[in-house]
C-alpha cells in the first residue's frame, strides 16, 4: 500500500502519469481536491419528502396494485356478473367456435341446483347446470345479436359465503326472424361462496308493476 | 387589466390555489346535483308518446316528493334496482281506490276520468282491482297497443324517485 503524506505539501499529492510518480491515492484522499464531493446517501423516506411527486405516485400505484391483486368479495361478485354478461351476449355472426367456448363458460358460473322464480310467467322451480346451460344455448340461437347488461347491482352479504344481489337486468336483441326484444327487468340474486368462487344459486325476477 | 388580458384570464385562468380550489367545489356540487336532485335521463321507448318522446333527453327533479305526496296525473319516474334505469309513467290511480278499464275508458271508484293526455286510439278492458295502501296505480300515455304488450300497474310510493323537470 502507498502511504502519502499531505500535511506540508503546497501541490496535489495525486499525479498524473505523465509526471512519472503516479500512485494510486488512498480512499481517504479521493474527493478531497479537484473534484465533486460525495454526495451524502439519502434515506428512502428523507428522498420521498424532497420528492412529493414520486411520492404521490407511488402511494397510487400501490394503493391499484393492491386492489388488484387482493380483490374484495364484492368485486368477485361483480366479476360473476359480468362474466354471465358476456357469456349470454352474442354478436351477429357468431361463430361456431366461440359459441362453444361460451356455452363451456356458462357451466362453472352456476351452482349445481339454481332456482329460478318468474312469477309473471309462473316459473319457480330449480334447474341443474346443464339444464341451465341447455336454456341459454337454445335461447341465445333464437338471436341473431343479444345483449344482457346488469346495472344499479346493490350487494350484501346477510351471512358468511351468501351474497344477496339486488340489480337491473337489461335484456336487447334481434330475434332471427327480424323482431327486436327490448326488456329490462328488476332481479334478485342469491350467490353461494363455494370453493372460493361464488356460484350464481337463485334467480328471481321482481314484478315492479303488478296488474 | 385590458380587456384582452382579462379575456385570456377567462379561458386560461393561472392555476393558483384559490382556482384550484373552485374547481373542487364545483365539481363536487355538479356531482351532487346531478347524480341525486336533477338526474338526467334519456327517454327509452313509446309508452308516454305524445307527451314525452322516444329519444328525448330531460331530468328527473327528485325533491317533488321531499315534502307531497304524488297525486293523481302526475308523471312520475319509477326506479327499478337503482336510478340508472327507470319507468316513466302517470299515476291514475291512488292507495285504496279501485281502478278498471272499460272500452278504453279509465274509471276510477266507478267514475269516469276525463284523459286528455291520451291522444290515441284506446280499447282496454281490466276488470276493478284496489290499489294497495302504500301504493299508485302508474299507466303511460300511450296505449294505442295490446293491454298485454303494455307494461303498467301499482308500485309502491317508495319506488317513486322524482318527476321529469318539464
Amino acid at each position: 500500500m502507498v502511504k502519502m503524506e499531505s500535511q506540508g505539501q503546497t501541490h496535489s499529492p495525486i499525479q498524473t502519469p505523465k509526471q512519472g510518480n503516479f500512485s494510486r491515492p488512498t480512499s481517504g484522499q479521493i474527493g478531497q481536491r479537484g473534484r465533486t464531493p460525495p454526495q451524502p446517501r439519502l434515506s428512502p423516506l428523507t428522498a420521498l419528502k424532497k420528492h412529493p411527486v414520486i411520492a404521490v405516485l407511488l402511494f397510487i400505484l400501490g394503493v391499484l396494485a393492491v386492489l388488484i391483486l387482493f380483490p374484495s368479495e364484492e368485486k368477485k361478485v361483480r366479476k360473476q356478473f359480468k362474466t354471465l354478461s358476456n357469456v349470454v351476449s352474442k354478436e351477429t355472426g357468431e361463430n361456431v367456435f366461440t359459441t362453444a367456448r361460451k356455452a363451456q363458460q356458462i357451466v362453472p358460473l352456476f351452482d349445481e341446483n339454481c332456482e329460478l322464480i318468474i312469477p309473471a310467467d309462473s316459473v319457480s322451480a330449480y334447474f341443474s347446470r346443464g339444464e341451465i346451460t341447455s336454456y341459454v344455448i337454445r335461447g341465445r340461437a333464437q338471436f341473431s345479436d343479444l345483449s344482457l347488461t346488469f346495472v344499479d347491482l346493490s350487494i350484501t352479504f346477510p351471512e358468511r359465503g351468501t351474497a344477496n344481489v339486488v340489480l337491473t337486468a337489461k335484456l336487447k336483441g334481434k330475434i332471427v326472424n327480424g323482431d327486436r326484444m327490448d326488456e329490462t327487468h328488476e332481479v334478485q340474486s342469491t350467490l353461494k361462496k363455494i370453493n372460493r368462487k361464488w356460484l350464481l344459486a337463485a334467480f328471481e325476477v321482481v314484478g315492479v308493476l303488478k296488474k | 387589466m385590458t380587456p384582452k388580458n382579462r379575456l385570456r384570464q377567462f379561458f386560461f385562468p393561472s392555476v393558483t390555489p384559490k382556482f384550484l380550489l373552485r374547481v373542487v367545489v364545483l365539481s363536487l356540487s355538479a356531482y351532487l346535483v346531478f347524480t341525486y336532485v336533477l338526474i338526467p335521463i334519456r327517454i327509452q321507448g313509446s309508452s308516454m308518446e305524445p307527451t314525452y318522446h322516444n329519444g328525448s333527453i330531460n331530468f328527473c327533479w327528485t325533491l317533488d316528493f321531499l315534502f307531497s305526496r304524488p297525486q293523481r296525473y302526475d308523471v312520475v319516474a319509477v326506479r327499478l334496482a337503482g336510478n340508472r334505469v327507470m319507468l316513466l309513467k302517470r299515476i291514475v290511480a291512488l292507495g285504496g281506490e279501485r281502478v278498471e278499464f272499460r272500452h278504453g275508458k279509465l274509471f276510477v271508484e266507478g267514475n269516469n276520468i276525463e284523459e286528455p293526455y291520451v291522444r290515441y286510439p284506446c280499447d282496454w278492458n281490466l276488470l276493478p282491482r284496489q290499489v294497495e295502501q302504500g301504493s299508485v296505480y302508474v299507466v303511460g300515455d300511450n296505449r294505442s297497443m295490446p293491454i298485454g304488450d303494455h307494461y303498467f300497474g301499482q308500485a309502491s310510493i317508495r319506488r317513486m324517485v322524482g318527476v321529469p323537470l318539464w
